[in-house]
């Protein structure tokens, strides 16, 4: 063999290593006989042409090589040469998967896709429509092949907040709980410790902490807050203040009782929060997750497989930054050796750095700021040139992966073809399976909590008088009128002790809603005529059921 | 009582209070026979020996049929009482074309002058001496 040869075979003979290029049993056996020492030129020309052929590959490719994932539970996508990429998400060597791409560049396809094969390879899976509906679609997929899948919406959930899991002791779970609402509530850092102590006397005082399974709901820890007059005075408000909306939103139907439904981690559950307010998701997320990471971890589970999966499409409000520590920020370092896998999608770079360093499985799509591909560049290590290239790269259905596990950690590029699905599901569906009759203990909650009236839908012709919420200036007004018939509008303001404008602008409202109607009236000698205003049956009604509230 | 609110409330109601003060016999939806059936007059007030007629009225519509109840009532005057001064003006142009010589003396008024008519009772003290004479061959 030329010496030429020789000198350069090293360089040569590490490269194809690296890129693996003698994978096959022909490249074995170069590999083999070359670490031997014996190097012929037909070996030495065998593995130089495979290093040359690759790197014109390389160039054609671009910045991203052409990755080599071949196996996996999980079907990512196909390469730019048309190979199907795979990845272990579930097994031992698994990890979450976080998934950055702004509007329209199909992250949703690709979420999807990905919950499609992985949904049924779980025991259990919890799919959460944050914001929009994009997993209840699913829903009837699932259940064509086989799959069991419930829907379930946020105002169905049967809730017991402070419900203890099996395992898990009760004194223990009280600081988690607490951690946790303060997130779910945005509460100030310091109330943790007044919900802490709040939640061990309440425990205490149901008999919790001897065993029996009767615990209190929000609404009593509402009201032992309230009654804690002596507790911190900034926390004790904050707590009411940011409680009460939740309690009223949501009220007893959701979360008035003592024991409600199991955490559901063997079930593949669908839970469209859609339509509710942040705090109200934030509080059925705890709720419902919480106690299954905690559950885990307390029993002792370690590096095992994953056969929990949790979704969460539109993940913002989970992953921001501005969110405080606790709640399932805090358990994600956790809750991978229990076997869970948690997948986010979220449209902007503004997530904490604890997701980003424990989400092995990191996708980033077309995204729509400069800092959203820096942030996304640098924690997939690429390099200055793959940088620069995304902008142009990333088009609707075009990816950059990084797999920081497995044989090929280098950032890739793949696309997912385009899944339409033809059935779509009503708002307000629900799938509720073995938990619609799931024997629930109600708690008696005061009547100050119960739902009011205005909060019941009814078309126009349904509508009363007291729906529309008369102001009581208003209802005075029609109470003079009634009481002194035939009087000019005018002296209504000296008897209502409003100005004139205030007056006239008040029963030219009544009149434009239909409580009053006006007629002309001479009421001197001198031809000139007054208005004089007719109450209407609308008005008779208001004025009898605003007497009847009264009394 | 038929009619609605300006005709009830506003017109009729005020006027049967005023005549009360003054000790006048008032009856509300006074029954008249009339060749088409029956009819009702919607004021009836009876005081000393006067007998007033007094329709509450918001068109120019049925002033027609007023001048028949009255007259088959034998008022000695019919009041066709309106909301309004210009109201009044149409109903009077209407009843001076079909004003008949040996019907009850018709007045229009608007609300406001009516009252004050109740007010200035002279007008109760004795009527027109036609008035007394019709009175006195229907008696006999």
């Amino acid at each position: 063999m030329p010496r030429e040869h020789k000198d350069d075979f090293q360089d040569i003979f590490r490269y194809a290593r690296r890129h693996g290029l003698l994978e096959d049993d022909l490249g074995r056996a170069l590999a083999l006989n070359a670490q031997c020492g014996v190097v012929d030129e037909f070996i030495y020309a065998t593995i130089n042409k495979r290093v040359r052929d690759h790197e014109i590959r390389r160039i054609e490719d671009g910045p991203f090589e052409e990755p080599r994932l071949f196996q996996g539970d999980a079907l990512l996508g196909l390469s730019p040469r048309e190979n199907a990429i795979r990845t272990d998400i579930l097994g031992q060597g698994g990890s979450h998967v976080i998934v950055l791409s702004g509007s329209g560049g199909g992250k949703t396809v690709l979420f999807r896709a990905l919950a499609i094969q992985v949904v049924p390879q779980t025991r259990g899976a919890f799919l959460v429509d944050l914001v929009k509906r994009e997993f209840s679609p699913l829903v009837p997929h699932f259940r064509r092949v086989g799959i069991d899948v419930l829907l379930i919406p946020g105002r169905r959930l049967r809730i017991s907040l402070c419900q203890v899991p099996r395992s898990v002791d009760p004194i223990d779970y009280a600081p988690r709980l607490a951690d946790a609402l303060v997130q779910a509530f945005s509460l100030p850092p310091g109330a943790n410790r007044l919900l802490h102590v709040v939640l061990i006397e309440l425990y205490r005082s149901f008999g919790v902490l001897d065993g029996t399974r009767r615990y209190p709901t929000p609404f009593d820890i509402y009201a032992a807050v309230e009654a804690k007059t002596d507790a911190n005075h900034q926390s004790r408000r904050a707590i009411l203040d940011n409680m009460e909306p939740v309690l009223r939103s949501l009220g007893p139907e959701v979360l008035g009782y003592h024991e409600a439904w199991p955490n559901g981690e063997e079930d593949r559950i669908v839970y469209d929060f859609s339509g509710l307010s942040e705090h109200d998701r934030n509080c059925l997320l705890t709720a419902r997750i919480l106690p299954v990471f905690v559950e885990r971890v307390d029993r002792g589970v370690s590096n095992a497989s994953g056969d929990l999966s949790v979704w969460f499409d539109e993940a913002a409000p989970i992953v921001s930054t501005r969110n405080p520590d606790g709640g399932i920020a805090a358990t994600i370092p956790y809750v991978r050796g229990v076997g869970i896998r948690q997948f986010f999608a979220v449209q902007t770079a503004d997530v904490a750095p604890i997701f980003l360093s424990n989400c092995a499985i990191k996708i980033c799509g077309r995204c729509g700021s400069a800092r959203d591909y820096d942030v996304m560049a640098g924690a997939m290590g690429l390099t200055s040139e793959q940088r620069q290239l995304m902008p142009n790269l990333l088009q609707p259905g075009t990816f950059v992966g990084h797999v920081s596990q497995g044989p090929w950690r280098s950032p890739f590029v793949f696309r997912v073809p385009h899944v339409t699905l033809s059935e779509t599901v009503p708002a307000g569906t629900a799938v509720l399976g073995r938990y619609e009759h799931w024997p629930v203990l109600r708690a008696e909650i005061p009547s100050r909590w119960d739902p009011p009236s205005a909060f019941s839908v009814h078309t126009n012709e349904e509508r009363t008088d007291t729906q529309e919420g008369l102001q009581a200036i208003e209802l005075r007004f029609l109470a003079l009128i009634v009481e002194n018939p035939g009087t000019p509008s005018s002296a209504f303001a000296k008897l209502l002790k409003v100005g004139n404008r205030r007056a006239k602008a008040l029963r030219d409202d009544m009149v434009a809603r239909g409580y009053l109607r006006e007629h002309q009236l001479s009421t001197g000698s001198r031809g000139r005529t007054a208005i004089v205003l007719e109450p209407t049956q609308k008005a008779t009604d208001a004025l009898a059921v605003a007497n009847d509230g009264g009394d | 009582m038929r009619g609605g609110f300006v005709h009830n409330v506003l017109i009729v109601e005020p006027l049967a209070c005023s005549f009360l003060k003054h000790g006048a016999t008032v009856i509300r939806e006074y029954p008249v026979r009339l060749d088409s059936g029956y009819g009702a007059i919607d004021l009836w007030v009876k005081i000393r020996d006067v007998r007033l007629a007094i329709e509450a009225e918001c068109s120019v519509d049925r002033i027609d049929r007023d001048c028949v109840k009255a007259a088959a009532a034998y008022a000695h005057e019919l009041w066709i009482v309106v909301p309004t001064h210009r109201l009044a003006r149409a109903v009077t142009r209407r009843v001076t074309r079909k004003r008949r010589a040996d019907g009850p003396l018709i007045s229009v008024f608007p609300l406001a002058k009516a009252l004050q008519r109740v007010s200035q009772y002279d007008f109760l003290l004795s009527r027109p001496d036609s008035q007394n004479e019709k009175q006195k061959t229907m008696e006999t």
